[in-house]
């Protein structure tokens, strides 16, 4: 975890400079706390970095993915067309193919045509069944795109 | 106050409440048992669902499944030796080793019996500490908010996660995130990167979903290979009698274990999982053969279990009196709270009088009702567990955390802002920071700044900024209660270095 723990650390006083240089532009009431934070973070992040060095060898590997990354960066890939799509195709026809997409790309090699049909159909009224009852029902109107 | 009581107790059994207290137990066993999907997480999803009913009865809804999702992991734990939820925990240690020799009907009975009566000591300590607690809340001004949530704070850092060091980081980003946005006083707009989407701060519930749903999704896709081997699980005559007998014959067990539950999740953000270990090393040390926990001694199931669903009532004692939450979930049940326009403290036991003994009486029937539900659909539980695809849930819930996130404000924003923050969660997950203290921090962020900067104010305005901090009663005793709580960890850990180094 030491690599870890340095990159996090400088991430964070990154976030501490960005956030003092920030609260200058703060009235003097608005700016207090933040500074506070950012101070007490920094320090707190400084420790972190200084530990990294000071303990070598202790604590658990870092490991981002174990094992297979390609279904995880996948998962994270069509995690974001997903979110990315409502806007153009909008909400129902975007649910139905990224729901329907992640559960076909995320099953097993070794699986069947038939299983695969089954879990497309419960895709589908899963999500027309969750459209209905949140834009008819509690008309919560969802973002319509090009097709709905 | 008792005609309060006695209506809030003919509310809960209106047919309408009923069934969601059914509806809310049923679900939540069935969340609490996936290895994966978490009480947390199942809140945070249904709190958009909820906006559209009447605030009763979504939180009586929640509230059964807060409370039976806490025991629901007792099934993964005992069957699978895989937690259920984080709170199951210490189950796996005698449970699964129960399961193992062949008595798996009678640790599930065990369990089930143990948060019911766990569960039932820890709502009635919320139902009499609840309006006290309150009352006293109204003695709390801006500087005893501020070291409310100091305390809160160094409580979430030193016992939320493995490292002190991280808890104490993710905390104070939380804090620094929950400032997104125009001040509470004197009103310049921060850190908002020029989007006016972000003028408001950052939407709490969103974020809650992304923090709590998406590394789970992610931790799914990442062990979609493996697969779970249950150990049968079979219903056996006069087990529950027998199991209840044994129970009831050394009450004092099941009692320490819920006062500790109980206790322990009054403490902002420490959960059910801090509870059940600490309430099971009290039982090996207090046992008369010690030796026996971890091969199986039902005691051990007893102690996590009765401990874990006394925090669930534990949690909402503070967030009901103060608006502090004692645990992740009770954190998303103050967004539903919020969101339903019911602000923590003297004013929910007052104006909000009839909807709030009613949730808590709620939980009674949830604790009840786990029972008959855990007993007669623990077969069907522990097929699932095990033939529920993850191919179908990872994207189920990602679907339902799309949904939830935008359904509140009707905002896409919020939707990225789930999705950010639940990347963010992940990799913060991996690198060792539990999204828990982030959260919390996010939470607390406001009451600790209007704490603060007001009582700069009043200090001002009296002459001594130092007396208005530190003079007060209720601040002294919070103030040695944070120092205590910060310094304890880093004590204890020399204290352990130097007594170890004598025996060498």
């Amino acid at each position: 975890m030491r690599r870890a723990d340095r990159i996090a650390a400088l991430v964070f006083l990154g976030v501490c400079v960005y956030g003092w240089l920030a609260a200058r532009a703060f009235s003097p009431l608005s700016a207090l706390f933040p500074r506070v934070i950012v101070v007490i973070l920094g320090v707190l992040a400084l420790l972190l970095f200084v530990l990294s060095f000071v303990n070598p060898g202790k604590g658990r590997v870092f490991v981002l993915v174990q094992g297979n990354a390609l279904p995880l960066i996948l998962g994270v890939v069509m995690m974001v067309a997903w979110v990315a799509l409502i806007g153009v195709l909008g909400f129902l026809v975007t649910s139905l193919v990224m729901f329907s997409l992640m559960t076909v790309v995320l099953e097993r090699r070794q699986t069947n045509a038939r299983r695969i049909l089954v879990r497309l159909l419960l895709v589908c009224a899963v999500t027309v069944a969750f459209y209905f009852f949140f834009d008819r029902l509690l008309l919560v109107s969802f973002p319509r795109g090009l097709l709905i | 106050m008792s005609e309060l009581f006695v209506a809030s107790l003919a509310g809960v059994f209106q047919p309408t409440n009923l069934l969601l207290v059914l509806v809310g137990v049923a679900a939540g066993t069935l969340v609490g048992a996936l290895p994966g999907l978490t009480a947390t997480m199942a809140i945070a999803l249904l709190v958009p669902f909820t906006f559209a009913m009447q605030p009763v009865h979504g939180l009586i809804l929640m509230g059964g499944i807060y409370v039976a999702a806490i025991y629901g992991g007792s099934f993964s734990a005992i069957l699978l030796n895989t937690p259920g939820t984080p709170s199951a925990i210490a189950t796996t240690f005698d449970g699964y080793p129960m399961a193992r020799r062949g008595q798996s009907y009678q640790a599930i009975v065990t369990a089930t019996v143990a948060s019911v009566l766990g569960g039932l000591i820890g709502v009635l300590f919320l139902l009499f500490l609840s309006p006290p607690l309150s009352r006293l809340s109204l003695r709390f001004g801006p500087p005893e908010f501020f070291w409310l949530t100091a305390f809160g704070l160094t409580i979430i850092a030193t016992l939320s996660t493995g490292s002190i060091l991280k808890g104490l980081i993710g905390g104070t980003f939380g804090l620094l995130l929950s400032m997104v946005g125009i001040a509470p006083i004197e009103g310049s707009v921060r850190f908002t990167f020029a989007s006016v989407s972000l003028q408001n701060g950052i939407a709490l519930i969103p974020a809650l979903i992304g923090f709590f749903c998406i590394p789970e999704v992610l931790g799914m896709i990442e062990r979609k290979g493996e697969h779970y081997t249950a150990i049968p699980y079979r219903r056996q005559r006069r087990v529950l009698w027998r199991v209840l007998i044994r129970i009831l014959r050394r009450p004092f067990l099941v009692i320490r274990s819920a006062v500790i539950g109980t206790i322990v999740g009054i403490i902002p953000g420490a959960g059910g999982n801090i509870a059940a270990m600490v309430s099971y090393n009290e039982a090996v040390r207090a046992s008369r053969n010690p030796d026996t926990f971890g091969k199986g001694n039902p005691d051990g199931v007893v102690a996590a279990e009765a401990a874990n669903n006394a925090a669930v009532s534990g949690s909402l004692i503070p967030l009901l009196t103060l608006g502090i939450p004692g645990a992740p979930p009770a954190a998303v049940l103050l967004g539903a709270l919020l969101l339903h326009g019911m602000r923590p403290g003297r004013e929910l036991f007052t104006y909000h009088g009839a909807v709030t003994y009613t949730f808590m009486l709620s939980l009674v029937l949830a604790n009840l009702l786990v029972l008959p539900v855990g007993i007669f659909s623990g077969r069907w539980v522990s097929r699932l567990i095990t033939r529920l695809p993850v191919t179908l849930l990872a994207p189920m819930v990602f679907f339902l955390s799309v949904i939830g996130s935008f359904a509140i404000n009707r905002n896409m924003f919020d939707v990225y802002v789930m999705l950010f923050f639940g990347l963010i969660g992940y990799v913060g997950k991996k690198m060792g920071f539990s999204p828990g203290p982030i959260v919390l921090g996010l939470i607390l962020g406001s009451i600790c700044e209007q704490g603060l900067v007001q009582s700069i104010l009043m200090g001002r305005a009296s002459g001594s900024i130092a007396a208005m901090f530190f003079t007060r009663p209720l601040s002294i005793v919070l103030i040695v209660l944070t120092v205590v709580s910060a310094v304890w960890p880093f004590a204890a850990k020399a204290l352990r270095n130097r007594r170890e180094g004598r025996r060498r």
